[in-house]
């Protein structure tokens, strides 16, 4: 996992973004609370190097100077399945769910991402600069998810990290009914066999430690699939697990105590009614679209449940969602 | 024949409880007013009695009787007319014919569905049901006044007659076509429409011919019946269109058969806007936050509303509740003002427009006297993403209020809230998949 994640990054450096941008905002908002009037962001090579007030910034002669009545950071849109889903929403463009097995962890975003979907482009004229998508919501372990920029020709020149998350679903997200499949028929099932898996994981992590550390012992053969569930495994990236009920919230909390992993929360609609146990658990939250619809397991959802994220001091975010 | 399809429609709007909140007298005071049909008036009052707007200003004199509340500091604007909604589990032809302008709405909703509640929190107070696009006639659309009421008769608009008052559902592109026995080609849907419509016209020829001889009266034929109400002009269509050829199709039937038609979405208007000004036909468009999902809509855009704006088409936006929320009506008018909508224009898409779609600018869809007393009450201006919609008011009576505990739990979410909703969401295919 680590090798193909590497051999991926010296793509990424192949892409330069060399850039110099001069900013002058009648506000800036700098990201951090601070918000600055008649300010100036000093951009070289792609890189910002001074934010600050006019008039302690300078601009040095004969650079490129953009005018604008307010800035802010790029929007960073937590998570979506654009670039893997289309436009068209047509089956040719919609590569963001595979339903033959209910558990594909190998399923990589980078070998499904399109960064010249109008999908991306359309994130990107909304002041997007920033997403986190890949495979979708939908089956208990649906595959990988991705970060990268919404500009860029080529996955190598848009990706940020090839490999940001494991994406899981909870609740009726992840049940199958009444298609020709028949597990998991129910909300126990799916745990059952979510652990099982995870257990496969844990199995394989203490193989290839083992052999490690004895050079008698034999590694396992590859298997990407647990390969990926060994990221977790190791909490080098979060399981990102959309659940929506309070009562399967409460069992994404309970899988990552027993496997000691790190999990994000997404969706998270009926997240009010498990504020103390979200925050003693430390887990963060992607809150759900507050324009989806509500029905399903988000039935329950409130425009109100980010400000109570925020009150009880839990870490969240917002997301497009976008045709997730 | 209005007679005999109208049975046990005569009703009074007056029903027992109804009569009771009528007859208050109600003076809201201190707020801007917002009109529509005229300039805005800063500390206003607005005087109401048996459900209609006595008088609308600022110097207003206030009857000793009258029930006041201060709302200074607010903005009252029209309850919003939405010329397409499919609260309350609406239903209309089944899968056995593409056309079934037999069926009717009325008979298929639910008035407890929870989004009757969401409409009225999002400052709604007139809507026409209707079934789906899936058809190319999918049934009778049923107008609605969206009063506390408990049955669909309460709730239900009348014509002069008594009866149902509601236009027709049609729709032509993709939705409807299906497999057999619903067409598979743009040009099938279009030779079924006519045949269907001529038959119409022969069985009123009939009906004329008869005259005063029951014995020569054809039989009764409940889906041509309703044509004729169409090609007499009592009812109207709202016809389902998208891509720009499809609207010229529309607009080639309603030359062929003389109907009145409003067209609904059209998300390619920008494209033939000249064509729609000069047939002189009103459009009901939606603006939707992401574009794609189907081929016929992919080149929806913002910018739709204020192209009509500028050909001098009479404009309405609508929700087509469940895909935008009824609660977040508003925001569609400020989407349409950020693509270059003049305010006024944004306006009057959300009132009086939508109003004179569904001939009912005479009594509703501006606040003037004599016209009925439905407004909302706003914390700020209506295109304002901060605002929120504090009261609704339907004929007098306040329907909707966020210091009621069940009513803010309708327009925040939560808990319950929407309980009563559980199948909305299935109407006309939109499932819990990747499509819609």
């Amino acid at each position: 996992m680590k090798l193909i994640t590497a051999a991926f990054l010296s793509l990424l450096a192949a892409a330069s973004f060399a850039q110099d941008l001069a900013v002058r905002g009648e506000r800036i908002y700098v990201g951090n609370g601070e918000m600055i009037e008649n300010g100036v962001v000093l951009i070289r090579d792609g890189k910002i190097r001074r934010v600050g007030p006019a008039n302690r910034v300078r601009i040095p002669n004969g650079m490129e100077i953009l005018d604008a009545s307010v800035v802010t950071p790029g929007l960073v849109d937590a998570h979506s399945v654009v670039g893997l889903a289309g436009y068209f929403n047509e089956d040719a463009d919609q590569d963001q769910l595979e339903t033959s097995e209910a558990i594909q962890p190998e399923l990589r975003a980078i070998d499904a991402f399109n960064p010249r979907e109008a999908l991306v482009s359309w994130l990107l004229s909304h002041g997007v600069t920033t997403v986190h998508t890949g495979h979708a919501p939908g089956e208990i372990i649906s595959g990988q998810t991705l970060v990268a920029k919404t500009s860029g020709d080529t996955v190598g020149e848009s990706v940020v990290a090839p490999a940001a998350m494991v994406a899981a679903t909870l609740g009726e997200g992840a049940v199958v009914r009444g298609s020709g499949r028949k597990s998991p028929g129910n909300r126990s099932k799916a745990i059952a066999m979510l652990r099982a898996e995870l257990i496969k994981a844990v199995d394989y992590v203490a193989k290839h430690e083992a052999a490690e550390n004895d050079e008698e012992k034999e590694a396992p053969a590859r298997d990407l699939r647990l390969e990926a569930l060994a990221a977790v495994i190791r909490k080098e990236i979060p399981l990102l697990v959309t659940v929506n009920r309070h009562n399967d919230i409460l069992t994404a909390l309970r899988v990552a105590e027993e496997f000691d992993i790190r999990i994000v929360l997404d969706g998270a609609a009926e997240a009010y009614l498990v504020l103390d146990e979200i925050r003693a658990a430390g887990v963060p939250v992607i809150v759900h679209p507050l324009m989806a619809r509500a029905y399903g397991d988000r039935e329950n959802m409130s425009f109100t449940t980010p400000v109570k994220l925020k009150e009880a001091g839990i870490p969240f975010a917002f997301q497009s969602g976008y045709e997730s | 024949m209005r007679q005999t399809i109208r049975v046990a429609a005569t009703a009074t709007l007056c029903t027992l409880f109804a009569c009771s909140a009528l007859a208050e007298t109600v003076a809201l005071t201190g707020a801007k007013v917002l009109p529509v049909t005229s300039a805005p008036i800063d500390n206003a009052t607005i005087l109401v009695r048996d459900g209609k707007i006595v008088s609308v200003g600022s110097n207003v004199s206030i009857p000793a009787e009258a029930r006041r509340i201060d709302v200074s500091g607010k903005v009252i604007m029209p309850g919003l007319v939405d010329t397409h909604s499919h609260i309350g589990e609406v239903a209309g032809g089944d899968s056995s014919s593409p056309i079934q302008p037999e069926t009717r709405v009325l008979d298929s909703i639910n008035v407890r569905d929870a989004g009757f509640d969401r409409a009225r929190a999002g400052g709604v107070t007139t809507a026409n049901l209707m079934s789906g696009s899936g058809h190319l006639i999918s049934g009778q659309t049923l107008y609605v006044k969206l009063r506390d009421g408990e049955t669909i008769e309460d709730l239900a608009y009348r014509r002069p007659d008594g009866g149902f008052d509601g236009g027709l559902k049609m729709a032509n592109g993709t939705n409807s076509l299906r497999d057999t026995p619903f067409p598979g080609t743009r040009a099938k849907s279009a030779a079924l429409v006519r045949a269907k419509y001529i038959a119409a016209q022969e069985y009123r020829d009939k009906i004329a011919a008869a005259g005063d001889d029951a014995s020569k009266l054809p039989p009764r034929d409940l889906a041509l019946e309703a044509l004729v109400e169409v090609l007499e002009g009592e009812r109207i269509v709202h016809h389902h269109t998208h891509r720009h050829d499809d609207v010229m199709t529309v607009l080639r039937l309603k030359e062929e058969f003389g109907f009145d038609v409003v067209l609904h979405h059209v998300s390619e208007a920008g494209k033939v806007a000249e064509e729609i000004a000069a047939a002189d036909v009103p459009v009901s468009a939606i603006l939707v936050d992401s574009p794609g999902g189907k081929l016929e809509a992919i080149n929806l855009e913002p910018e739709n509303a204020a192209a009509l704006e500028q050909a001098g088409v009479l404009t309405a936006l609508h929700t087509d509740d469940y895909i935008t929320d009824s609660r977040l009506f508003l925001r569609m008018g400020a989407m349409a003002i950020r693509a270059g909508m003049s305010r006024q224009a944004a306006l009057e898409s959300l009132t009086i427009a939508p109003a004179k779609m569904l001939r009912m600018e005479d009594r509703i869809g501006s606040l003037e006297a004599g016209k009925d007393a439905d407004f909302v009450v706003l914390s700020g201006d209506p295109f304002s993403v901060y605002t929120r919609v504090e009261q609704t008011w339907v004929e007098g009576q306040q329907v909707f209020s966020l210091d009621d505990p069940d009513d803010r739990a309708v327009a925040e979410g939560g808990w319950g809230a929407l309980a009563p909703s559980h199948t909305a969401h299935t109407f006309h295919g939109y499932s819990e998949g990747h499509r819609r």
